[in-house]
């Protein structure tokens, strides 16, 4: 039954409407009340359980154009896909009798977006506190949450959630796929860095933020320093723990047969410190965000003087340093608002500033980040962000892949996502149209293995456009 | 339930993904060691690549080196960003391939180092002793401090804050230049301590503050970091001192004493006093932080104003560097406290400064400004330090050499030497001269400022300014701002940054008129009438004109050879600017006077009908407006009084009503008596209505009485009846209420207006000229006659070339006569020199080429009727004042005068010399010919 109303609904009942609908579908999701979401939210969720079963036997996608971003499209193509990752592909492969078959002709099908920098998707951005290098966003991510639906309604099937730009160290991120209900299941990468940001917080000069913040990572490093002279056995003790840190999951109680127990600020301590040291140890990238551009300048000193693993979250005006991040060659996420008019102070004349062509004109490689607010159109989109690079210059491959395989390359985990080949996750996109046309539509989103949204089955989609159907 | 059965294999994959990043991780790790080492040794040689390995030679008047005197006429060479020599031009080998860069304005000194400033740093840390928090840290590299280059200052040092007792250490970077890292000179130039009364006020803070880790802390009342006494935070800085020496740290722990250690490893304690008090316990609090140092430490006072005891130690003076800040706000004035007359007169700043320098400080006074906006006016403020008898070298020093000796950077800035930054400025005059700018400033060779002309003035001087013939300026300039003359006397103010053009020996004289031309249409002209307009066809960069203007005329009268046909008068600029059309019109008087003259005289009657049917309508609508308001206002009176007399017969009418309701209600009508009881009430909708209820028995007056809507309009149209029954006198007469309304008085009637005939209306009235071309002497006399007697019009006389032979009646008459261009002539074995009869006869005259590209000559020919004895004042009247005259354009041509357009002739000497010649022309404000370029 369930295969025959999709089908119906595949044969061309909806019409593919253009971006300027989307938007009015934001109005509309946040005008609708809370209510019935959850009952849309929970038929989702039925929706993944019960085609979880289906993909156990391997799913093949047949007839559509096949952009693998890392090798050349493919045309009438065949995925086969099995046990969550990419089987094969290509032309006239042979599709396996039970595996269930998604006839996709006509259709595109790209790797899954990757969301390189995102605060949603946790229950709160920000700490008030400066120092938290101790909170890891795995604790706050909530699965159910508009976030992962609007991902997956929009493409994107990996999410690196960092903590906000507004505290001076942050948590620890963690990369998640969009799809699940359990966090400990959609986690691609623990500690996938720590956020430092250099924009002074709760009223403090930028020289009074950066000195705590040197004294900090000082501190952590002579600590470090000290704890490697010291005595190998308390060294095992420390290395212990730090490795049942990393690789519990979700089991906090590890250290508790010590016979001190120690004291909670103790323990925070330990945490602050561990992650700080696994920060400097080059072990986790320091995701530091640069609000101006001369937060670019410091940030590289900071990486000279801590030897850090850097990656580069700039504001959009740091478009001034562009070069300074060209010539280290340092990874660099672009600021959402990437086209926008700045009055010069002298002269007071409008220049119109474009992030890509600042960026890609100094030779520096960056990826794209969308809004994490919701409100804001256009931008809270990663198609919108490629097609904005597009129209100012940069090649639609080039924008693909740095929607892409770049971005896992940025966060380490090109190995597993990112692009189409023989033995990654199955995360597939599957488009009606030309990736980078505003007349496309996503039909269908795989996140590992398993078809996680489909446009037939989008309750509020098809609510935005059949109001009248909405009878109860 | 099916996602518990995936848990495992999930994890799985994450695990061989951790194992996988690992691995990337470690590769990624060498590669960006690489990748550093790599770059860096890029930006090594960026500063190389930048400046392509070039030399270039700079070429300057002078050369202020910061160390010595001045270099005259001196050439320095950099190269990648330095100077690699710097002396006088021919003393240096200037290689082949060198880059020349000639500097105009000449004078050139070091970029100023300025030994203390706040540039850039926005807040103070909330917390009073902070040795930790470096100012280099709130250093925007990106931010826009073209406001201070501007001003000259290349290099800053910057506090990391001013109102805290220690706030940190301090940095000297430059504010310019392409390699960001080359740009910090210092990162840790002084530890800044601050005794003066701006640390007394620091803010409470919580203590101990809110930890990272939010433990169930009691919040504490905030408590004062440091007393607002001078003994309390000097107790409190020794306590601090102390602790670094013991290595205890004191109870709060919050003091970072390391920081403090590493800082006071810079060598430099820059220590802010300003009242004696403050200078003596900086003293004792230098002494005691050097006891407990290995190294040798620096003192900096800064911010001084009081000197007196320093003074008294030869030892402090030998020791310490000084950085004075006038208390003086350039071009504003303050309320000082009066001082005590009894004691020793205070002594000012620049008195300390010359004392200092006197007795050993040789190089380590320096100065800064009371605040950082005050830093645009530092070339001023250093100035005054000449007041104190220090020579222009040594107040150069005190923005140059001293303060980057002080800050420890004298071996990159401060001097223009081989082997130091080529950070330098380009003034317009000698240092502290009044009126010297910054032209340009520089930094590693490179031109970070310019100062563009940005007000359109420009100031002329020469060595004499004729405002017209009769009078002259020696030693005049005339500014000029736009395209008209501001000011021009012997010494006129201008603004500082106007573009001076010097003419040494040269004279400014108006420009040129030509009162009969061919210029302006690139070619001829023909068959003119009056009705024509030629103004839109003046055409533009026309070469004849860009040819005629080289003699100097720079207004010209285009004149056609038709009868009648308008003058046009235009100047001679790339865009011929039109200022009259028509400004005069020609007649020629008909070789057969017997018939031509009646047929002329009949042409200007039609012309006079014209104008005077004109004339009297323009006289007529004077009237008549005059009338109307007066009707306007007797009108509005009328109606007024019309309103009261209406209000009050409805008025009358409603009492007359109610009575008569109450009658009826006395009758028993129940509805009439409901009816009054309603207009008892008595509201405007009732009275309103009330004249209709009686409108059966009375419809005239319900006519006459509009309601408040509509009463303007029915006003108007009272108004209108009231005029057409005046107009039409058989109509009936009006309601006995409209009687005694005003009569609108009648529109006077247009005469018909003639294209042809309209220039004849300017004629007649005098404000423009006839200008007649008479040949022969009867021609002459018949021209004065009839254009001059019978139609009394201003009358300039063309080509009569023998007019001298009637130059009495001619000048009772009141003719003028445009000459040219033969101006001299042979009769009768007699040269006669027409303009200088006419000169001698108090004709007024002015002169005229009848060529194009000939009109360039005409000044050559007005030159040799001066040669010939006119005198040159008369001359030069004639052709500019005079003729501006005749032309009624003296208010804006014809003179050097304020308020005038600036048009002008620069000649190497005096007016119709014969070694006189035009070196530029000026019109409207541009320069339109220079000699010596091409046009």
């Amino acid at each position: 039954m369930k295969q025959l109303a999709l089908q119906a609904k595949q044969s061309g009942s909806v019409r593919p409407p253009g971006p300027a609908v989307r938007c009015v579908y934001k109005t509309l999701h946040a005008a609708l009340g809370s209510g019935r979401f959850t009952a849309a939210v929970l038929a989702c969720c039925v929706m993944i359980g019960s085609q979880q079963a289906v993909s156990q036997d391997g799913m093949a996608i047949r007839g559509a154009t096949i952009i693998p971003v890392t090798s050349p499209r493919i045309e009438d193509g065949i995925i086969l896909i099995s046990d969550g990752r990419i089987e094969a592909f290509g032309k006239d492969l042979e599709i396996p009798v039970e595996a269930k078959v998604i006839d996709a002709t006509g259709h595109f099908v790209m790797p899954g977006i990757i969301n390189v920098h995102s605060s949603a998707g946790m229950s709160q951005a920000n700490e008030q506190n400066p120092l938290v290098p101790f909170l890891s966003v795995v604790d706050s991510i909530d699965p159910i949450s508009d976030f992962f639906v609007e991902s997956r309604r929009n493409g994107v099937t990996t999410a690196n959630v960092v903590p906000g730009n507004s505290t001076m160290i942050g948590g620890r991120a963690a990369i998640v796929k969009t799809a699940g209900s359990y966090v400990n299941d959609m986690i691609v990468k623990r500690d996938s860095g720590l956020k430092i940001s250099l924009e002074p917080t709760s009223g403090a000069s930028r020289m009074s933020h950066f000195a705590r913040l040197r004294k900090e990572l000082e501190k952590a490093r002579d600590a470090e320093e000290g704890s490697t002279e010291e005595a190998s056995e308390k060294a095992d003790d420390a290395n212990g723990e730090g490795d049942a840190a990393k690789e519990d999951e979700g089991q906090d109680g590890s250290g508790t047969s010590a016979a001190a127990t120690p004291s909670a600020q103790q323990q925070t301590e330990l945490a602050t410190r561990e992650a700080l040291t696994s920060l400097l140890k080059g072990e986790m990238p320091a995701i530091i965000y640069c609000e101006t551009a001369m937060d670019v300048a410091q940030a590289m000193s900071l990486i000279d003087e801590f030897k850090l693993k850097p990656v580069l979250v700039l504001g959009r005006d740091c478009y001034k340093a562009a070069s300074l991040v060209a010539d280290r060659k340092i990874p660099v996420i672009l600021d959402s608002t990437m086209v926008y008019w700045r009055t010069d102070p002298i002269t007071r004349e409008d220049e119109k500033i474009v992030l890509p062509k600042l960026f890609s004109q100094a030779g520096a490689s960056f990826v794209f980040q969308a809004s994490d607010n919701g409100t804001s159109l256009g931008t809270h989109y990663y198609w919108y962000q490629a097609a904005t690079a597009v129209k100012y210059g940069m090649t639609p491959d080039d924008a693909l892949k740095a929607l892409t395989i770049d971005s896992a390359r940025l966060l380490g985990i090109d190995n597993a996502v990112g692009s189409i080949e023989t033995g990654k996750d199955a995360d597939l996109v599957i488009l009606t149209g030309e990736p980078l046309d505003g007349s496309t539509w996503v039909e269908t989103t795989i996140v590992g293995g398993k078809v996680a949204y489909q446009k037939s089955d989008d309750v509020r989609l098809r609510l935005l456009f059949h109001p009248e159907e909405d009878t109860n | 339930m099916s996602d518990l059965r995936h848990v495992s294999p999930v994890h799985m994959l994450l695990i061989w993904i951790a194992t996988l990043v690992k691995q990337s991780v470690r590769q990624i790790a060498v590669r960006m060691c690489l990748l550093a080492i790599l770059s860096a040794a890029l930006v090594q040689s960026a500063p190389a690549m930048a400046a392509d390995g070039a030399v270039h030679a700079f070429f300057a008047r002078q050369l202020w080196t910061g160390a010595s005197d001045p270099i005259i006429d001196a050439v320095m060479l950099v190269s990648e960003g330095q100077i690699t020599a710097v002396g006088k031009r021919g003393e240096i080998e200037i290689p082949a391939t060198a880059i020349r860069v000639d500097l105009p304005a000449g004078v050139v000194v070091p970029g100023f180092v300025i030994a203390e400033s706040s540039i850039g740093i926005a807040q103070d840390d909330e917390r009073t002793l902070t040795p930790e928090v470096r100012a280099v840290d709130g250093f925007d590299l990106f931010a826009d401090y073209s406001r201070y280059l501007s001003a000259g200052i290349t290099t800053v040092q910057i506090s990391p804050g001013q109102q805290r007792l220690m706030p940190g250490q301090t940095a000297v970077v430059k504010l310019a230049g392409e390699d960001p890292s080359s740009r910090i000179l210092s990162s840790t130039e002084s530890l800044r301590i601050i005794l003066s009364r701006e640390s007394a006020s620091a803010p409470r803070i919580y203590e101990p503050p809110v930890g990272a880790v939010s433990v169930d802390n009691p919040l504490d009342p905030t408590i004062p970091q440091v007393s607002q006494s001078l003994s309390a935070r000097m107790a409190g800085l020794r306590a601090v001192f102390a602790a670094v020496r013991t290595g205890k740290q004191d109870e709060s722990g919050r003091l970072d004493l390391d920081a403090l250690r590493l800082a006071l490893k810079s060598g430099r304690i820059r220590i802010s006093a300003s009242t004696e008090a403050e200078i003596r316990a900086a003293g004792l609090l230098f002494d005691e932080i050097q006891n407990g140092q290995d190294a040798r430490l620096h003192l900096i006072l800064s911010g001084c104003d009081q000197l007196k005891t320093v003074l008294q130690n030869e030892a402090r003076i030998a020791s310490t560097g000084f950085v004075l800040k006038p208390q003086i706000k350039p071009g504003q004035v303050s309320n000082p406290a009066v001082p005590d007359f009894d004691a020793e007169p205070e002594k000012e700043i620049w008195e300390f400064a010359a004392e200092l320098l006197q007795r050993g400080a040789k190089d380590a006074v320096a100065i800064t400004a009371d605040a950082d906006s005050d830093l645009d006016d530092i070339l001023f403020l250093a100035g005054l330090f000449k007041r104190g008898g220090l020579s222009d070298v040594q107040t150069l020093q005190l923005l140059t050499s001293n303060p980057a000796r002080m800050l420890g950077v004298s071996e990159k800035v401060g001097t223009l030497a081989a082997g130091r930054d080529a950070d330098f400025v380009v003034l317009t005059g000698a240092p502290f001269d009044s009126g010297t700018l910054v032209q340009s400033t520089w930094v590693n060779g490179r031109q970070v400022f310019d100062r563009e002309a940005s007000s359109r003035q420009t100031l002329l001087k020469a060595s004499s300014v004729y405002i017209n013939g009769q009078h002259q300026i020696m030693g005049g300039s005339v500014l000029i701002a736009g395209s008209q003359i501001r000011s021009v006397g012997s010494k006129v103010s201008a603004p500082a940054d106007v573009t001076i053009r010097d003419f040494p020996g040269a004279v400014i004289i108006p420009g040129f008129v030509d009162l009969g031309t061919g210029l302006g249409f690139g070619g001829a002209v023909s068959r003119i009438s009056l009705s024509t307009k030629l103004g839109d066809r003046l055409a533009s960069d026309d070469p004849a004109i860009a040819y005629a203007r080289q003699g100097g005329v720079t207004t010209a009268v285009f004149a056609a050879s038709d009868s009648p046909s308008p003058l046009l008068v235009f100047k001679l600029g790339d865009k011929p600017r039109l200022l009259k059309e028509p400004a005069g019109i020609r007649f020629s008087m008909p070789a057969n006077l017997t018939s031509g003259v009646p047929a002329l005289s009949k042409t200007l009657a039609a012309g006079k009908a014209y104008a005077d049917a004109w004339t009297k309508y323009e006289a007529e609508m004077v009237a008549y407006k005059k009338a109307m308001t007066e009707y306007e206002a007797e009108l509005a009176r009328f109606e007024a009084k019309q309103k009261a007399a209406a209000e009050k017969a409805a008025a009358e009418k409603a009492a007359a009503e109610k009575t008569a309701g109450q009658k009826t209600t006395a009758a028993g009508d129940g509805s009439s008596g409901q009816e009054a009881g309603k207009s008892e009430s008595g509201d405007d909708k009732s009275s309103e209505r009330l004249p209709e209820k009686p409108g059966a028995n009375s419809p005239d007056s319900n006519q006459e009485k509009p309601t408040a809507e509509d009463k303007q309009d029915a006003a108007k149209e009272t108004a209108e009846k009231s005029t057409a029954a005046s107009d039409s006198s058989g109509k009936k007469a009006e309601d006995a209420q409209n009687a005694g309304a005003p009569v609108k008085p009648a529109e006077p009637r247009k005469p018909a207006q003639s294209a042809a005939m309209e220039p004849y209306r300017e004629l007649m009235a005098g404000r423009i000229p006839a200008v007649v071309e008479a040949n022969d002497l009867k021609a002459v006399s018949a021209a004065v006659k009839l254009f001059r007697e019978e139609f009394k019009l201003a009358t300039i006389l063309v080509g009569a070339e023998q007019c001298y032979r009637l130059a009495d009646e001619l000048r009772e008459s009141g003719v003028s006569i445009s000459v040219g261009p033969t101006m001299v002539r042979r009769v009768e074995n007699e040269v006669i020199n027409l303009p200088q009869v006419l000169s001698s006869h108090q004709i007024p005259f002015a002169f005229q080429s009848n060529a194009t590209t000939g009109v360039r000559q005409l000044p050559l020919a007005v030159q040799y009727a001066v040669f010939r004895g006119l005198s040159a004042e008369d001359a030069l009247d004639g052709f500019t004042s005079s003729a501006a005259e005749l032309l009624s354009l003296q208010s804006t041509i014809g003179s050097l005068e304020a308020g005038k357009d600036a048009d002008l002739v620069v000649l190497s000497g005096p007016p119709f010399e014969s070694a006189s010649e035009v070196m530029a022309v000026m019109i409207d404000g541009e320069w339109v010919y220079e000699r010596g370029e091409n046009p």
